[in-house]
């Protein structure tokens, strides 16, 4: 079909306080791939992925989702597109005062207009989906760490994204709950989502990713197959990064 | 032994002095609820004006507002009623007047305290409820307003705490309260006990409403953990 990569940036820079922390980025990312940001922290990882949905405005550059302009889009137009783009959070971002299943339900109800029936089912699914059927009543204070971030990715797969983005999903997780976060994003791979994911599991990444893009001081200083680059990085500092991780 | 129970702890002289003990906790209960029903709305339009986009509106708000800090309540009250009902042209009423002295200055303080939850509301919310495509109206109404209301609640029971244990001062001005009734009923019984159990009523309602407050905290903090 249709070539148009689903997520396609060009030129990006954005300075946070007077600081440019992305230096002209760009990226095409084709439908069903999944591309891993990795590299050392301040390097503007997660303000590149905020960039992708407008949490973060870029200063210059545009992006586009499907062909589509998202920057310098109406409001109400970004808030239709923001609802193809899935995010998770680092800290889940849950609502502390809805249970789960209304966490879920939020969006569909408000952001799409589904009947509320329709929504719960959706929800249902969702939830099921990510092992926390059960938990639908509860409220994200009574789940633990690796439950708030799977309702939190059932929050975002409910809307049935084009592309979905993980800002460090299990970077504040107890060790013994990242391997259950990072099993539903490996279904979510299997099923052939498009996904944008900043992590540092360089197992999942070794796994999961099809490229690689290493970040650092806001430029990409490579992009390659995952296994290509954690096997023979070229650049000194990915050498670096990747011993220090090792 | 005696003389004190006589003096101090006489039913007989409390039940001769109901009527003004009762018109006395009428009045603080009006007073109460009328600040407790104009302090909070005040206080929104001192944060609306606050937050103005225009520099002047907000100087003059934050002036406002140090200005209320800095004025005893008991000064405050009697420039109330001698000076700014005269001025505003507004009927000299002691009731009158303390309900406005007790809602500018109770106002102030509502002001702070939604102005604190709204800080206290964690940025990821509104870029949660932001990334799912909710928009700015929705993410407030369903996602900011109600974790403030809960955030709101403990400070807000606490203050009303506050107010009651104020109301008494209203009586510089001439209001009549439940201890300015229980002061009268004493002369009038020429025995103390009526002054004793006002003290006794209001010391019991403060400890309950206290009590109401913690209650609640725990509440709001039960329900916002994350």
């Amino acid at each position: 079909m249709s070539q148009v990569p689903v997520l396609e940036m060009r030129g990006i820079r954005k300075s946070l306080g007077g600081h440019e922390v992305l230096h002209g980025i760009s990226l095409d990312v084709p439908n069903g791939q999944v591309v891993a940001v990795v590299g050392p922290s301040g390097g503007g990882k997660s303000t590149l992925l905020r960039c992708i949905n407008q949490l973060e405005v870029p200063d210059t550059g545009t992006v586009k989702l499907d062909g589509e302009l998202l920057t310098g889009a109406t409001p109400r137009r970004l808030e239709q597109m923001r609802a193809r783009i899935g995010m998770v959070f680092q800290h889940f971002n849950l609502f502390p005062h809805l249970t789960a299943r209304q966490n879920v339900t939020l969006a569909p109800i408000y952001a799409l207009g589904l009947p509320e029936a329709e929504a719960n089912e959706r929800a249902l699914a969702a939830l099921k989906q990510v092992g926390l059927a059960r938990k639908a009543d509860a409220y994200p204070r009574h789940l633990s760490g690796g439950q708030q971030q799977r309702v939190a990715i059932a929050r975002a797969m409910v809307m049935r994204p084009r592309l979905m983005l993980f800002d460090e999903p299990t970077s504040a997780l107890d060790a013994e709950m990242v391997n259950e976060v990072l099993q539903v994003m490996r279904d979510l791979v299997a099923e052939g989502l498009t996904m944008v994911v900043v992590s540092h599991e360089m197992r999942f990444v070794r796994n999961a990713a099809d490229r690689i893009l290493f970040l650092a001081d806001g430029q990409i200083v490579e992009d390659r197959p995952a296994l290509d680059f954690l096997e023979n990085p070229a650049e000194e500092r990915s050498i670096q990064f990747i011993a220090a991780i090792r | 032994m005696d003389a004190l129970a006589h003096h101090f702890f006489n039913w007989d002289a409390l039940w001769r002095s109901r009527t003004m003990l009762l018109q006395g906790a009428v009045g603080s209960l009006q007073l109460g609820l009328a600040t407790l029903m104009f302090a909070p709305l005040f206080g929104i339009v001192v944060l609306a004006l606050a937050r103005s986009p225009w520099a002047p509106v907000r100087k003059a708000a934050e002036w406002f507002t140090d200005l209320m800090r800095a004025f005893p309540l008991l000064v405050f009250l009697v420039l109330t009623f001698y000076l700014l009902l005269p001025l505003l042209n507004l009927r000299v009423d002691p009731f009158i007047a303390a309900a406005v002295a007790f809602s500018l200055k109770h106002g102030v303080y509502f002001a702070e305290i939604y102005r604190s939850a709204w800080l206290a509301v964690d940025r990821g919310q509104f870029q949660a409820a932001h990334s799912l495509g909710l928009s700015t109206f929705r993410t407030i109404q369903l996602v900011v307003v109600p974790q403030v209301l809960l955030i709101v609640l403990p400070p807000f029971t606490s203050q009303a705490t506050l107010i009651l244990r104020d109301l008494p001062l209203a009586f510089i001005i001439g209001y009549f309260e439940i201890l300015t009734g229980a002061r009268a009923a004493q002369v009038f019984v020429r025995n103390a006990s009526p002054l004793v159990g006002a003290i006794i009523a209001y010391g019991a309602t403060l400890i309950l409403l206290q009590w109401a407050a913690g209650r609640v905290e725990a509440y709001s903090k039960r329900r916002l953990e994350a």
